[in-house]
C-alpha cells in the first residue's frame, strides 16, 4: 500500500514537470524584457542574499543571490510594479519601465526593520498575506545563518517568546519536547502539529511503545527535517490564531516552509563543520563515601591505591570516568538557480555525531552514543503558464542513533555509576577464594577480571556489565508535497496540495549474551532482545480558493474558502525473546519465550472553512472565519464540530493623518478563536483486549468506553500592539492572551475494583490559561563598518485546572511515588506535592507543629516530636544514618500532601544579538532563560543524599561519618542529624522530602563568531563566498539549581500523548547535565 | 455550467470554485464511510456474551488472575519474614520494615490495578459461563470448573492480603466490604468451589476449597486485628473434611500452580514477582534462611537448618528453589494447592485437638517428601515445628503474614540476619493482624468507601 502510494506520487510529479516543461519550451517571449538589478543593506552596503522580488500581478519573481543579484526574465514590456521584501527589513515597491526585448537596472537599498507589518506570512491564513492584516499573532522564525544549531529543534529554542523546547538529559541525537503557550491539554499531546510546506508531518519522538532507553537519547522526528533546507518557520500559537486548522490545533501550529530556490546560474554552497562536546563536569559531584572498620579501610587503600583512613570521607570522580569528548561532523552542500520560469534547490547533508560516551574503564562497550542523519531535499517550483504555478517537493531522511541505557533507568551504566560507592568498591569476584595477596585488584580502581569496581549494590549490574545494552533507532522517512495553483485572474486562485509523509523507524533494544561480566547483575543475563518497527504514514489534501477584490477604493476583500482532509495510519509490528542459547546471537527469533507485538491505527480528520478578511483604507482590518470539522474518532454519524474565529488589526501609522516621527509603526490588534483536540481513534469504546498466558490468549477488561466523547475545545481571546520607534529601527511587541479550555478530556480513573484499569476519557474538565508575551528588538547601530542588533523576549504563563468534573486528582506516573506531580483543582497542571517537614508551631498552634527545642524526630516511636535533649541522648552513642531514617522517625507536616512549588516557569524568555564589526566579522549570541515560581525535583539528589543504594554525597559521607565515629561527639552528632533531616532525608516514606529546589537559569545557548572573507578574498579560491565560524551551545549556566541541571527532565522526548508525556516536568532523574559543544565550520559558495 | 448574464469573470470562477470545494466535501459528507474506521487491535464488548468465547473468557480470567497473584505477591513477600529488600525502590523497604498499613505504598496500589480486574473478570467468567450452560450453550463443563477455582483463587488472594476491598462494577462504584466483614469473600470462594465440586470432586478443587476455609479460621484469630491471639492453632471442620477427601485425589508431591509468562506478568510498578525477585533484584531470599552474595545479594546456598535435625534442610532447598531458581525466573510458579498444605491443615488440626500422633503423622508425610528424618517430639516443640514447617512449605505462597501475626513472630531487629526487619512502631508490629489497606488509588476513585480504617501507618 505505501510502495503503492509512494509511486503514484512519483508518477503525477513525473508528468506534471513533464507538461510544464513542454509548455516552457513551447513559450515564446513576445512583448517581454528583463529587470535585474542588486539588492543592498542600507547603512551598510552590504548584499542582501534571499530577497524576494516580485512583479504585481505578474505571478513572476525572483531572489536574489548571494552577491545581492537578481534578474527577472519575461517581465511584461510595460510599467511594473516590483514588490522587494526580506524578513528583518521593511519591504519597498516601486515601479519600472520594461521595454520589450531590453534589460532594466533597478537597484534597491532595504532598511532593517525591528518590526515586520509588513512580512507575508501564510500559516493560518487561507492565503499570503501581510502580516499587519491579521488580527492574532504569528511568528516568524529565520535560521540564524551561522548560529550552532544542527537540529529544528535547537533552531526553535529560544527565538519566539511562548515558545519553549523541552530538553532531557543532552544524550547524543534526543530531541526535545515542545510546549507554545503551556498546556491546552490534560491527557492529549500537548506537542503542536507540524507542517512542512502544507504537508502535515509526523512529529512525535521516542522509539517506540515497547523500547526506550530510559528518557534520554530519545529523538524528536522533527529533527529528520535537515535544517539547512529551512527557509523560515511560522508559528501559531493559539486557538485564535490556529482556527482554520481545526481540531487538534489547539496546542499551536508549526509550519516550516524550505527554501524554493533562487533563479540564476547554478549555484553551489558547501558547508564543512566539526564539533567537540562534553559534559560540564562541574554538574557532577564526586562520589564519596567512608571506610568504617579498620580492615576494610585497607582493602580500600589497596583497592584505589591511596590511603583510606576510617571515617575519613574520600571521592572518586565515577561517573565523569564514563565520558570523554565526543566529536561531531556535518558535511553538507546545496545546489539552486533557475530562471523565472523554474527554480529548483537541491540539497544534502550528512551529519555524524559520536558522542561524550566512553564506556568504562574495563572491559568493551557495546552500548554507544551515536546519531547519524543523512538528508536529501529537491524542490522544483514551475510557472509553467502566467496563470499556473507547480511546485513539487521531496526530501528524504536516513537516521540511525545508539544509545545507552540512561536517566531513570535502574539498568543503566550512568544510573550505577551515580550510585557508586567508592567504600563498597572491591574485586572480590577476580579473587574468589580470597588468596590473591593483591585481592584481585589489576591496578588501582581496576579489577584483574570480574569485580566490583563501582561499589554498587544490588543485582542491577556494574557500569561495565550494563554497557553491554544498547538500543537502537533507525528511520527512513520519505516527505513528499505536490502544489498547484492557478490564477485565472490577478484576483483569483485556487491551489491544491497533496502531500504523504512516511516514516519507517526500526527499533531494538539488545543485551549480549553473558554480559554478565562482574557476575553481578541478574538482568537477563543470557540476554534478551526487543525489537519494534513504527511506521507512521500521515497523508494531506487540501484545496482552497481565495478571491481578494476591492469592493471600493477604500474597502478591500479576502475570500477564502477551502477543505483539508489528512489520513494517518500507524502499524507497529515487533516482538521479544530472552535467553540465547549461544553468544554471537542478536535477533529475537533466537531466545525462549518469544512474543509478538502488533498494534495498528488510522484516524481520517478533515474539514472545511471558509475566512473573510475585510480592509478600510488599508489601515483597519476584519477577519470573521470558521472551519466545520470531522474526525473519525467519532464515527460516521457524529456530525462534526464547529470552530469560528473574528479578528481585528487597526495600524493607525497607515493612516494618511498620522504625524509622530518617532512612533514609526503602530498596530493594536485583537483576535478571537477556537480550535479543539480529539481524544484517541478508539476512545469512544468499549472493548477487551488479548491477554496471553500459560494456558492461550483470552480476553480481558481494557477500555471501559464513552461514546458522548467530543473534542476538547480551546477559546482564546489575544489582543496586544506592534509599536516601531525611529523608522522602525526599534521594535516593541505586546501581547496578552487568555485561554479556556472546556469540554476538557479527563482521564477519570474508575474504581479499580470494577475491573477496568484504564482510565477513561470524559468531556467533564476545564483548565484556563492566560499569558503575556514580549518581544523587544532594537537595531542599536548601522553604520558600514559596525552594525549591532539586540533582542530580548519574555513570556509569562499562568494555568490552571479549574475543573475535573468530579474525577479525582490524579497523579502523575502512576503508583512510583517519587515522581510527585500532580493533576489537581485549583493548582497548575503536574504541581508538586509532596513531604514537608513539620513546621515550627505558630503563634495559637499546639498541635502537628514543633514547639520550641523540639526536633522533626520521633525516634522513640511515642507520635510527638522529641526534644533537642532526647534527640542528643540517642546520639550518645555512634549511630548509623540507617537508624535515623528507618521509616515513621521522620515528622511531616501533612503526610505527602504538602505544596512542593510549580513546575512550569512563570518567566521564559532569551535575549541576545547580532554584532557586526570590521565588515567581515560577526558575532552572534543568544542567552536563554527560565524563572519566576519555578521548582525542580532532584531525584539523583534524594538518591545520592538517602537511598540506601547510594548515599554518596559529599554531604551524606560527612554527615554519616560524623555519626558512626567513635571520636565524634554527641554535640557533632547532633548538628549532623539535624543536617540529615533539613536537608538529606528523602525518598519513600518521605517522597519529596529535601528533593525540590528552586530552578530559575540562565544559559548561554548560543555563540558563534564568523569571519567572512571578502568576495576578493573569496574570488582567489574561485568561490562566490567564503566564511568560518568557530561557535559554541549550552556554554554556562547560572542557575540556584542543586541538581544536574534544571533544564534535564525524566521523561524524554515522547511520542507525544499522554499525562507522563504532559506533565511530568521537572523531575531530574539520573540524567546529564546538557552538554558543552563547541564548533569550527567552513562554508563555501560556489 | 450555464453562463448567466451579467455575471463578471471572477464571480464565474467563485462559483466554480465553490462547486469544487463542494466536491471536496463529499468525501466527509457523501463518503462518511471513511470516517468510519476498524479496531483491530481489541474486541468489543458484546465479544464476551458469546458462548463460542467461553474459553477465552475463563483464559482471561486466569491469565488476568495469574497477573494478579503475581503482582500482589511481591509487596506481600516484601513484608513478610520470606524475603528482604536489597534494592532500590523505597517502597520494599518500607514494608519491609513493616510498613504496611500505608495506603500509598506504590507496590500494594499498582498492584490493586491488577487485583481489581481479576476479581471482576473472575466474576465475569463466572456468570457468562453459567448463563451459557444454562441456555445449554456452554459445551465443556470443564470450563465452568476452572472459572469456580479461578475465582477461588483471586477471592483467597484479596482476603489473605488487603484488610478491606470495595466490590465495583465497571464504572458504578461499590462499597468496601469493611474490615470485620472480609471473610465473605471465602464465603464466596467455598460456594464456587461447592458447585465445582458438584461437577468434578478432584484434587485441585478439594484442596483449594480446604485451604479457603482454613484461611478463614485464621483470619477470625486476627479479626478484629490488634493483639497476638492466646491461641494461635486453628481446627476447623470443613477444611479437615476437605483435606482428607482431597489427598487421595492428589498424586505424589501434588502442587497445583499458577503461572505469568512475558506477557502477562507485570504490575504496573515493578515487573512481577519473579521479575522484582530474581532478575531486577528488588529483593532476595531472607538472610536466616540463605546466604547471600554481600555485594549483589544473589542466593548463593540455602543455609536453613532443619529444626529437628540441625542440618540443612532439603525442604527449605526444595520450596525455595521454586521460586528462587525457577526455569523461568521471571514466571516461577506460583503454588494455589498443595498436598503438603492438607498435612498442614490436618497436623494442625490435630495439635489443636491434643492429638500429637495425628500432628506427627502429617508431619512427617511432609518431611518425608524430601527424606528429611522423622519427627517424634524432640527438638523443638510441636507448635514451633509448625510455625516453621509453615514458612518453609507455603513460602512465597501469600500465607505468611497471618501466620507470623498469630505465631507471635514480630521482632527480628534491623541487622541484615534479623527477621522480620519490623520496626518497633511500624504497622505490623504495633497492630497485630493488620494487612494491607485499600491503595491509594482505589481510595481517590471510590466515593463509596466509607468507615475510618482500623489498620494505619
Amino acid at each position: 500500500m505505501v510502495s503503492q502510494v509512494h509511486r503514484r506520487t512519483a508518477l503525477v510529479t513525473a508528468l506534471a514537470f513533464a507538461a510544464a516543461a513542454a509548455r516552457l519550451a513551447a513559450q515564446q517571449a513576445v512583448g517581454v524584457g528583463v529587470v535585474e538589478g542588486t539588492v543592498r543593506e542600507a547603512g551598510t552596503g552590504r548584499p542582501l542574499e534571499g530577497v524576494q522580488i516580485g512583479v504585481t500581478g505578474a505571478n513572476i519573481g525572483t531572489v536574489t543571490n548571494g552577491r545581492g543579484a537578481f534578474r527577472i526574465q519575461d517581465v511584461p514590456a510595460r510599467t511594473v510594479e516590483l514588490r522587494v521584501r526580506l524578513v528583518g527589513y521593511s519591504p519597498v515597491t516601486r515601479s519600472v519601465v520594461v521595454t520589450s526585448g531590453q534589460v532594466k537596472t533597478a537597484d534597491f537599498d532595504l532598511q532593517q526593520s525591528a518590526l515586520q507589518l509588513e512580512a507575508v506570512v501564510t500559516t493560518g491564513t487561507g492565503g499570503a498575506v501581510e502580516v499587519k492584516k491579521l488580527g492574532n499573532t504569528i511568528g516568524t522564525i529565520e535560521p540564524p545563518k551561522y548560529a550552532p544549531i544542527n537540529t529544528p529543534s535547537e533552531l526553535l529554542q529560544g527565538k519566539e517568546p511562548g515558545l519553549v523546547g523541552l530538553p532531557s538529559s543532552g544524550m547524543t541525537g534526543e530531541g526535545a519536547r515542545i510546549r507554545i503557550r503551556g498546556n491546552a491539554s490534560l491527557s492529549q499531546s500537548n506537542e503542536p502539529i507540524v507542517f512542512v510546506d502544507g504537508v502535515r508531518v509526523n512529529s512525535s519522538g521516542d522509539f517506540s511503545f515497547n523500547i526506550g532507553a530510559g528518557g534520554g537519547g530519545s529523538p524528536s522526528r522533527l529533527d529528520d527535517i535537515d535544517p539547512v533546507t529551512i527557509d523560515r518557520i511560522e508559528v501559531l500559537k493559539g486557538a485564535a490564531a490556529a482556527t482554520l486548522y481545526g481540531t487538534e490545533a489547539s496546542n499551536g501550529v508549526i509550519q516550516i516552509f524550505t527554501k524554493k530556490g533562487t533563479s540564476g546560474p547554478p549555484r553551489w554552497d558547501l558547508n564543512v563543520a566539526q564539533d567537540a562536546i562534553k559534559y560540564p563536569t562541574n554538574r557532577l559531584e564526586e562520589n564519596w563515601g567512608y571506610a568504617t572498620r579498620a580492615g576494610q579501610a585497607d582493602s580500600l587503600s589497596k583497592f584505589w591505591g591511596r590511603t583510606i583512613t576510617p571515617f575519613k570521607p574520600f571521592s572518586q570522580p565515577m561517573v565523569a570516568d564514563l565520558f570523554e569528548t565526543g566529536k561531531a561532523s556535518t558535511v553538507a552542500a546545496s545546489l539552486t538557480g533557475g530562471n523565472s520560469a523554474l527554480t529548483y534547490f537541491a540539497s544534502g547533508r550528512y551529519y555524524a555525531e559520536d558522542g561524550p560516551w566512553a564506556g568504562t574503564r574495563t572491559g568493551t562497550t557495546t552500548a554507544a552514543d551515536k546519531s547519524t542523519r543523512a538528508q536529501g531535499t529537491l524542490n522544483v517550483n514551475m510557472l509553467p503558464t502566467s496563470k499556473t504555478r507547480l511546485a513539487g517537493r521531496a526530501a528524504y531522511t536516513n537516521s540511525r542513533l545508539e544509545t545507552p541505557n540512561n536517566s531513570n533507568n535502574i539498568f543503566s551504566p550512568i544510573t550505577q555509576a551515580l550510585f557508586g560507592k567508592p567504600d563498597l568498591a572491591n574485586c572480590r569476584n577476580s579473587d574468589p577464594d580470597g588468596t590473591d595477596p593483591d585481592l584481585g585488584v589489576l591496578s588501582p580502581g581496576r579489577c584483574k577480571s570480574a569485580g566490583n569496581a563501582y561499589g554498587v549494590q544490588g543485582t542491577f549490574g556494574t557500569p561495565n556489565e550494563l554497557q553491554g545494552i544498547l538500543t537502537k533507532q533507525g528511520v527512513d522517512r520519505y516527505i513528499a508535497g505536490l502544489d498547484f495553483q492557478y490564477t485565472p485572474i490577478s484576483e483569483l486562485n485556487f491551489t491544491g496540495t497533496f502531500g504523504v509523509d512516511y516514516t519507517s523507524s526500526q527499533n531494538s533494544s539488545f543485551q549480549e549474551f553473558l554480559y554478565n561480566v562482574d557476575h553481578i547483575t541478574a538482568n537477563d543475563t543470557a540476554g534478551a532482545k526487543t525489537v519494534q518497527d513504527r511506521n507512521d504514514r500521515e497523508i494531506t489534501l487540501d484545496g482552497k480558493m481565495n478571491w481578494s477584490r476591492n469592493f471600493t477604493t477604500r474597502i478591500s476583500s479576502s475570500l477564502v474558502v477551502g477543505a483539508q482532509g489528512f489520513i494517518s495510519r500507524i502499524t507497529q509490528p515487533g516482538g521479544f525473546s530472552h535467553n540465547f542459547p549461544g553468544p554471537g546471537i542478536a535477533v529475537a527469533s533466537a531466545g525462549e519465550e518469544p512474543v509478538v507485538y502488533d498494534r495498528i491505527e488510522e484516524t481520517v480528520n478533515g474539514g472545511f472553512f471558509a475566512q473573510e478578511q475585510l480592509g478600510w483604507a488599508d489601515w483597519v482590518f476584519a477577519t470573521v472565519g470558521a472551519r466545520y470539522d470531522y474526525a473519525s474518532t467519532f464515527g460516521e454519524n457524529a456530525g462534526g464540530v464547529l470552530y469560528p474565529k473574528i479578528s481585528l488589526s487597526i495600524v493607525p501609522t497607515s493612516h494618511p493623518s498620522w504625524n509622530i516621527p518617532v512612533l514609526s509603526s503602530f498596530r493594536i490588534r485583537a483576535a478571537y478563536g477556537q480550535s479543539g483536540r480529539q481524544p484517541g481513534a478508539f476512545d469512544k469504546l468499549t472493548t477487551f483486549q488479548a491477554l496471553n498466558g500459560t494456558s492461550g490468549s483470552g480476553l480481558a477488561p481494557f477500555n471501559l468506553g464513552n461514546p458522548n466523547l467530543d473534542p476538547e475545545v480551546s477559546t482564546e481571546l489575544e489582543a496586544g500592539f506592534e509599536a516601531g520607534f525611529w523608522a522602525d529601527r526599534v521594535g516593541l511587541q505586546a501581547t496578552y492572551w487568555d485561554r479556556v479550555v472546556d469540554d476538557l478530556l479527563v482521564e477519570k480513573q474508575y474504581p479499580l475494583s470494577g475491573g477496568f484499569q484504564t482510565r477513561q476519557l470524559s468531556n467533564i474538565g476545564q483548565m484556563k490559561a492566560h499569558g503575556v508575551e514580549l518581544s523587544l528588538r532594537g537595531l542599536v547601530v548601522n553604520r558600514p563598518t559596525m552594525n549591532i542588533d539586540l533582542f530580548a523576549n519574555g513570556a509569562y504563563l499562568f494555568q490552571k485546572i479549574t475543573s475535573l468534573g468530579g474525577a479525582a486528582e490524579l497523579k502523575v506516573s502512576g503508583s512510583y511515588p517519587r515522581y510527585r506531580n500532580f493533576l489537581r483543582e485549583g493548582y497548575d497542571p503536574g504541581h508538586l506535592f509532596g513531604a514537608k517537614l513539620m513546621q515550627p508551631c505558630r503563634s495559637g498552634q499546639t498541635a502537628g507543629c514543633l514547639q520550641a527545642g523540639q526536633l522533626p524526630y520521633d525516634l522513640d516511636g511515642d507520635g510527638e516530636a522529641d526534644s533537642e535533649a532526647d534527640v542528643r541522648s540517642f546520639l550518645s552513642t555512634p549511630t548509623s544514618l540507617g537508624d535515623l531514617f528507618n521509616g515513621n522517625v521522620i515528622l511531616l507536616e501533612n503526610g505527602l500532601n504538602s505544596d512542593l512549588g510549580k513546575p512550569t516557569p512563570d518567566w521564559t524568555g532569551a535575549w541576545g544579538g547580532t554584532f557586526t564589526f570590521f565588515r567581515n566579522w560577526r558575532v552572534y549570541t543568544l542567552f536563554e532563560y527560565k524563572g519566576g515560581n519555578y521548582t525542580y525535583t532532584c531525584l539523583t539528589c534524594g538518591f545520592r543524599n538517602a537511598s540506601t543504594r547510594a548515599r554518596n554525597s559529599s554531604a551524606t559521607a560527612r554527615v554519616g561519618a560524623i555519626l558512626q565515629d567513635p571520636a565524634s561527639t554527641a554535640d557533632q552528632r547532633l548538628a549532623a542529624a539535624k543536617e540529615w533531616v533539613y536537608e538529606l532525608a528523602a525518598l519513600t516514606p518521605y517522597d519529596g522530602l529535601n528533593q525540590n529546589s528552586p530552578a530559575d537559569f540562565t544559559r548561554w545557548r548560543e555563540l558563534s563568531l564568523t569571519y567572512t572573507a571578502s568576495p576578493n578574498v573569496a574570488a582567489k579560491i574561485r568561490a562566490r563566498e567564503l566564511s568560518i565560524t568557530l561557535s559554541g551551545r549550552n556554554l554556562a549556566l547560572w542557575t540556584k539549581y542543586v541538581g544536574t541541571d534544571p533544564e534535564v527532565n525524566a521523561i524524554g522526548r515522547t511520542l507525544g500523548g499522554g499525562r507522563d508525556s504532559n506533565y511530568l516536568d521537572a523531575v531530574d532523574a539520573f540524567n546529564l547535565p546538557l552538554p558543552r559543544r563547541v564548533g569550527l565550520s567552513v562554508r563555501l559558495g560556489y | 455550467m450555464t453562463h448567466h448574464k451579467g455575471q463578471t469573470r471572477p464571480t464565474r470562477f467563485a462559483a466554480g470554485a465553490a462547486l469544487v470545494v463542494a466536491a471536496a466535501a463529499s468525501v466527509f459528507t457523501a463518503c462518511g464511510s471513511i470516517l468510519d474506521v476498524d479496531n483491530p487491535n481489541n474486541a468489543p464488548a458484546e465479544a464476551l456474551d458469546n458462548p463460542s468465547a467461553a474459553a477465552s473468557i475463563v483464559i482471561g480470567a486466569e491469565n488476568s488472575t495469574a497477573r494478579a497473584v503475581s503482582s500482589a505477591l511481591t509487596p506481600y513477600t516484601a513484608a513478610t519474614d520470606e524475603s528482604i529488600w536489597v534494592g532500590s525502590r523505597d517502597a520494599y523497604g518500607q514494608l519491609d520494615n513493616g510498613g504496611i498499613g500505608d495506603p500509598n505504598n506504590e507496590y500494594p496500589d499498582a498492584a490493586f490495578f491488577n487485583v481489581g480486574e481479576a476479581r471482576w473478570l473472575a466474576e465475569q467468567a463466572i456468570a457468562k459461563l453459567e448463563g451459557f450452560e444454562k441456555d445449554g450453550k456452554l459445551l465443556d463443563d470443564a470450563l465452568l470448573v476452572r472459572a469456580y477455582v479461578n475465582g477461588a483463587i483471586i477471592y483467597n488472594t484479596i482476603a489473605d492480603i488487603w484488610d478491606d476491598t470495595p466490590i465495583s462494577d465497571r464504572m458504578a462504584a461499590g462499597k468496601n466490604v469493611g474490615e470485620q466483614n472480609m471473610s465473605v469473600l471465602y464465603d464466596s470462594a467455598t460456594k464456587w468451589l461447592d458447585r465445582a465440586a458438584a461437577i468434578d470432586p478432584n484434587g485441585r478443587v478439594l484442596g483449594m476449597r480446604a485451604r479457603t476455609k482454613f484461611s478463614k479460621a485464621i483470619w477470625a484469630k486476627l479479626n478484629p486485628p490488634g493483639t497476638t491471639p492466646a491461641n494461635p492453632l486453628v481446627n476447623d471442620a470443613g477444611a479437615v473434611a476437605d483435606a482428607t477427601a482431597a489427598l487421595p485425589k492428589m498424586p505424589g508431591d501434588f502442587f497445583f500452580s499458577i503461572e505469568t509468562t512475558n506477557q502477562n506478568v507485570g504490575d504496573g510498578s515493578g515487573g512481577g514477582f519473579g521479575f522484582e525477585f530474581n532478575n531486577r533484584g528488588e529483593l532476595a531470599v531472607s538472610p536466616d534462611l540463605a546466604q547471600l552474595d554481600p555485594d549483589d545479594f544473589h542466593l548463593v546456598a540455602v543455609t536453613a537448618k532443619d529444626p529437628v535435625t540441625g542440618t540443612v534442610d532439603n525442604t527449605a532447598k526444595k520450596m525455595i528453589a521454586i521460586v528462587a531458581q525457577a526455569e523461568d525466573g521471571n514466571n516461577p510458579p506460583m503454588i494455589q494447592v498443595s498436598k503438603r498444605e492438607m498435612h498442614l491443615i490436618l497436623a494442625e488440626a490435630a495439635l489443636a485437638a491434643g492429638n500429637n500422633a495425628g500432628f506427627d503423622t502429617n508431619i512427617n508425610a511432609i518431611r518425608a517428601f524430601d527424606g528429611m528424618p522423622a519427627y517424634a517430639g524432640a527438638g523443638p516443640t510441636r507448635i514451633q515445628l509448625l510455625n516453621y514447617e509453615r514458612r518453609i512449605n507455603l513460602i512465597f505462597q501469600g500465607r505468611r503474614l497471618s501466620d507470623m501475626y498469630r505465631f507471635g513472630v514480630t521482632t527480628g531487629g534491623i541487622g541484615i540476619n534479623g527477621q522480620p526487619r519490623w520496626l518497633a512502631n511500624s504497622t505490623a508490629r504495633k497492630q497485630i493482624g493488620c494487612l494491607f489497606p485499600i491503595p491509594i488509588t482505589e481510595r481517590r476513585a471510590n466515593p463509596e468507601i466509607t468507615g475510618d480504617p482500623v489498620c494505619k501507618p
